[in-house]
């Protein structure tokens, strides 16, 4: 007999199956369910294995690193040697740079907490860094660099010993790094925070008291707190600053201006989002008014450009034109991008033939109607001062002695330029050509020292230098 | 042989059916789910296709001395896309000035990619959202970013009130508010 059989037939065999079917079904059905569990379980256990593995060479890696920075700081202190104090320093400058590349990868829930520890990293590298240049440029380290750096060993140690507890704990089992998930039940996440993430977090407090740092660096503590040269003393209200706002933009007046903060550490500003007209809602222009001497640091208008109707060269003479209507002389336009259908166009003071590349303004001019949407003077406002520039203590004869014979010369200028230290020094720029490409090479025309060395890209949407 | 064989033949049909239909539906799932990632990566790379060419081979000066290469303008977009969809436009511009504060701070990684890829650092980078479709706005803040525009003035922090329950966050100074952002120091 078929079971394709006529309905009734089927129905009585339904009867006395039915129970033994649903539970073979149910059976079945759990059978593969637990395949596929299993399976799935060991797929995460393979991740979870991965990444363990990842973290942990993470860490194991950095309290290497943390260990070298500490016995390489305390042989400097001892080493009599300025070459080997040199060599010693870069050392502790490329250690520090791995330990906090590899702090900031560990699997704490707020990796950024650990803000203290990775600014001491940071710092005894880049100290040690412009020490290194200094010794080798002849100069001895200070009484006071003498302190600094017996401070920042000290705290290589306590770092180094608390860190290596860690490593004992972890390496026995007895700590795990808890999973780095955001998403999750509240629960999971307290039990996750209690482990590794917490005893992250004691170690951080090692650092409460760290002191505040002061030399010849990109990140020491000086950087964030430079003062504007270049604005005037007398302080604005917020009123005054959203006139000078609606000046700057030419607007009578606007639909909307909201006020979204006083901001900045280096540059207070008053920063007001502008709506100029209720019925084209997404138009918007962002204004920043410095609260000391009321004036404009920067501008975004996001009106978005259609396909270009002006070139580079109109552009220029729009923005030319702009910054001498603002108050500011003597700007030469130097590198420019185009991009998003406008151009970015860079300019900087000019002092009697001399570069002040410093004094740097940005503007934005859209290339559909020449309107200009973007400006930033920060950096302008920043250094500008009325310089007392110096004549060359080495002629320009003599500073080509101390550029490479494969460079290939086309021009010749004098500049001042910005270090990363936030200082400027005062330089002949040779522009010219090596193998194809383009180079500004800059002699110190006091010492004859080389100061820097930009590659400059020219390419159909611009002229950069990196 | 033949007997059991009758007597449990629909048993046996069944079970060979659930089976086959758990497989079919295993397979399905998986299927769906492998479909979605690609298309969401064929998207992206769609994305990257059509903005223009030649920006690739472009590189971007900021203030003078530090400079970015192209790879950071697309991993730049793509968290500001992640993070502040919808967001004003400035809104978006500042949360890439907030990303690059971070390379010039003493406290965090020096490079973009190491910033974005801290663990915990950005939300749109743990639950995936910094693969969502690219937006071409997001791109164009991160090329305002870049070139050095900051709408929070140095500020290192930013948080959105109404879903962050981090207490740590909200223990920072705020400075400004843009859309529905909080930036901090």
């Amino acid at each position: 007999m078929s079971i394709l059989g006529g309905y009734k037939e089927l129905r009585e065999r339904l009867k006395s199956v039915r129970l033994w079917s649903v539970m073979a079904v149910t059976l079945g059905i759990l059978v593969i369910v637990a395949l596929w569990g299993v399976n799935q379980y060991k797929g995460k256990a393979n991740y979870h294995n991965y990444l363990t593995n990842m973290w942990h060479r993470a860490f194991f890696d950095m309290v290497g690193y943390v260990q070298n920075i500490q016995a390489l700081l305390s042989k400097a202190e001892v080493s009599g040697d300025d070459r080997q104090r040199a060599v010693l320093y870069t050392e502790v400058w490329r250690n520090a740079f791995a330990a906090q590349e590899n702090l900031s990868q560990l699997p704490i829930e707020n990796n950024v907490a650990l803000e203290r520890t990775a600014k001491y990293l940071t710092q005894v590298g880049d100290l040690s860094f412009s020490l290194s240049k200094q010794l080798m440029s002849g100069k001895k380290e200070t009484l006071l660099q003498q302190k600094q750096l017996k401070k920042l060993r000290a705290y290589a140690d306590k770092l180094s010993n608390n860190l290596n507890e860690l490593a004992i704990e972890i390496s026995q089992g007895r700590l795990r790094w808890g999973e780095v998930r955001v998403v999750g039940t509240s629960r999971f996440r307290r039990i996750a925070q209690n482990v590794t993430s917490s005893r992250m977090l004691a170690v951080e407090a090692g650092f409460k008291d760290y002191p505040t740092l002061i030399y010849d660096g990109p990140f020491s503590d000086h950087i964030s707190r430079q003062t504007p040269k270049g604005l005037p003393e007398k302080l604005i209200s917020k009123e005054q600053a959203k006139k000078i706002a609606l000046n700057f933009l030419n607007f009578k007046r606007a639909d909307i201006v909201n006020y979204l903060g006083l901001s900045g550490d280096r540059i207070k500003v008053y920063t007001f989002e502008i709506i100029p007209d209720r019925r084209i809602r997404d138009r918007t222009i962002t204004i920043a008014i410095s609260k000391k001497g009321g004036k404009v640091i920067w501008m975004i208008d996001n009106r978005a450009s259609s396909s270009p109707k002006i070139g580079v060269a109109k552009a220029k003479e729009n923005a030319k034109k702009f910054l001498i209507e603002k108050g500011f002389a003597n700007m030469i336009d130097t590198f420019y991008l185009k991009q998003d259908n406008t151009a970015l166009i860079n300019y900087i003071y000019q002092q009697n033939g001399v570069k002040i590349y410093p004094d740097m303004v940005k503007v934005r001019v859209a290339l559909d109607t020449g309107q200009i949407v973007g400006f930033d003077a920060t950096a302008y406002y920043m250094s500008h001062t009325s310089r007392k520039i110096p004549k060359p203590a080495i002629s320009e004869r003599q500073a080509r002695n101390f550029i490479s014979k494969n460079f290939d010369v086309q021009s010749v200028s004098l500049a001042i330029i910005p270090l990363d230290s936030g200082k400027e020094v005062f330089t002949y720029e040779f522009l010219g050509k090596y193998d194809g490409k383009y180079f500004a090479d800059y002699i110190n025309a006091i010492t004859g020292k080389e100061e820097n060395i930009l590659e400059i890209i020219k390419d159909p949407n611009g002229i950069l230098s990196m | 042989m033949g007997k059991i064989l009758k007597r449990y033949s629909l048993f046996i049909l069944l079970l060979l059916i659930s089976f086959i239909l758990s497989i079919y539906s295993a397979k399905l799932i998986y299927d769906i789910k492998r479909a979605s990632y690609e298309n969401i990566e064929k998207k992206l790379e769609k994305a990257l296709e059509s903005t223009d060419k030649e920006v690739l081979n472009e590189f971007i000066e900021t203030q003078g001395s530090t400079s970015y290469q192209n790879k950071d303008l697309y991993l730049l977009a793509r968290v500001i896309n992640g993070e502040a969809r919808g967001e004003p436009y400035v809104g978006q511009v500042a949360i890439g000035a907030v990303i690059i504060n971070r390379t010039k701070h003493p406290g965090f990684p020096k490079t973009i990619s190491g910033v974005i890829y801290q663990p915990g650092a950005f939300t749109c980078v743990s639950d995936g959202q910094i693969n969502a479709k690219l937006e071409p706005t997001a791109l164009k803040a991160a090329r305002d970013a870049l070139n050095g525009w900051d709408p929070t003035n140095g500020c290192i922090y930013y948080y959105n009130p109404a879903k962050t329950t981090n207490k740590w966050i909200w223990s920072r100074k705020v400075m400004l508010v843009i859309g529905k952002h909080r930036f901090a120091k």
